[in-house]
């Protein structure tokens, strides 16, 4: 790039150095910003975590109204035998999503001590 | 006076009976699963106040976690304020992590607290039995001048709160220590007179190592509402919780 007219051959270099001085900054930026292996591997098992955890709570929710209704209608043994029904399977549900969260949460603890042991190849599966 | 209408007029027995058969009988019937304890009482209902208490280490909080895993068993999912055991500690002595609620944090002589959570816990779970170990954390006992009538009012709240909303609770309770060795009775009760005033049942626990390493008995006290009295069932810890034993020559 050749700066001609009005500016001194100082002032060209003040210019030219500064436009390259930009030009590091952007692309160290651009570099901090995309993720590494560890933190995308790391993220997607959080976000499993805090879906794992909603479904869990909506089940919990869901378990809720079925004893509500069976409260609703004591004497009705179809809603009776239903509610149990969805209550045992809900249950059993959140067991399992349960499990899921606390192996994940193995996984990370795994990656974690595998990042700060400095031997981060994260994508080669040793974390499972 | 003669035209009053009001939700609490006066009423004939008549009218009462008719007006009790429209709404339904109770809320909650839970059994407990030990079989003689089942077949004296029936089951536990909404409303009533059951005290289980004994000496220390003598299985009183082991009952309670017995009931609690029974009633899960049978889709009742209990509210637990586990004062006297951490958490951690609390959780890790089921062998499979049972479905029940306990608050984040424990706020210790704070019955408005207590009561604002049994009904933030119904209101989200529908929770109807709560477990409390164990009474003498709802009463700051070292700022209380009159122990037993400050007990006798936390006990009657409690009462209220469960006919009121439709609880069942579960209160263990100390026993005075050195009153027990003669006799497992609820007399033993630390501030006794109170407790067993307002509740519907004294549940009494002790291990009983003469019959063997994890033996116990427990003795139901009084049962108001089947007139039950000093029935004794015995026990012994399997598999981490409390069962029947074997009568002998069975």
């Amino acid at each position: 790039m050749e700066l001609k007219g009005i500016y001194t051959k100082k002032e060209q270099e003040a210019i030219l150095k500064g436009a390259a001085e930009y030009d590091r900054r952007c692309e160290l930026e651009l570099v901090s910003a995309m993720p590494s292996e560890k933190s995308l591997v790391l993220d997607l098992l959080e976000a499993f975590e805090r879906e794992n955890f909603d479904v869990i709570r909506s089940l919990q929710d869901d378990v809720a109204m079925m004893t509500r209704l069976r409260e609703a209608f004591p004497h009705d043994s179809e809603i009776r035998d239903w509610t149990a029904y969805f209550i045992r399977i809900e249950t059993e549900e959140i067991k399992d999503l349960l499990g899921e969260i606390k192996n994940g949460r193995k996984k990370i603890a795994n990656l974690e001590r595998i990042h700060r042991a400095g031997q981060g190849d994260f994508g080669s599966g040793d974390a499972t | 006076m003669k035209e009053y209408t009001g939700p609490d007029r006066v009423i004939s027995a008549a009218e009462m009976q008719l007006e009790l058969d429209r709404a339904p009988a109770s809320i909650v019937k839970v059994k407990s699963l030990l079989p003689s304890m089942d077949a004296a009482i029936g089951d536990f209902r909404d409303g009533e106040l059951v005290v289980i208490s004994g000496p220390t280490k003598n299985g009183k909080t082991l009952l309670a976690q017995t009931l609690t895993a029974n009633f899960v068993l049978q889709q009742h999912f209990p509210l637990w304020f586990s004062y006297e055991v951490p958490a951690r500690q609390f959780i890790s002595q089921f062998t499979e992590l049972p479905m029940i609620y306990l608050p984040a944090k424990l706020k210790a002589n704070a019955m408005n607290w207590l009561e604002e959570r049994m009904i933030e816990s119904h209101i989200k779970y529908n929770t109807r039995i709560v477990f409390i170990d164990h009474l003498h954390y709802l009463v700051d006992m070292a700022r209380i001048r009159n122990p037993s009538i400050e007990i006798g009012t936390v006990i009657r709240r409690l009462k209220s709160m469960a006919v009121e909303n439709g609880f069942v609770i579960f209160l263990l309770c100390h026993t005075v220590k050195g009153k027990i060795e003669s006799d497992l009775s609820f007399e033993a009760i630390r501030d006794s007179s109170f407790i067993s005033q307002e509740s519907d049942t004294v549940i009494m626990i002790r291990r009983t190592p003469a019959d063997g390493e994890n033996a116990a008995e427990m003795r139901i006290e009084f049962h108001r509402r089947t007139g039950v009295f000093k029935k004794l069932v015995k026990l012994v810890k399997t598999n981490g919780f409390l069962k029947e034993a074997a009568k002998q020559g069975a």
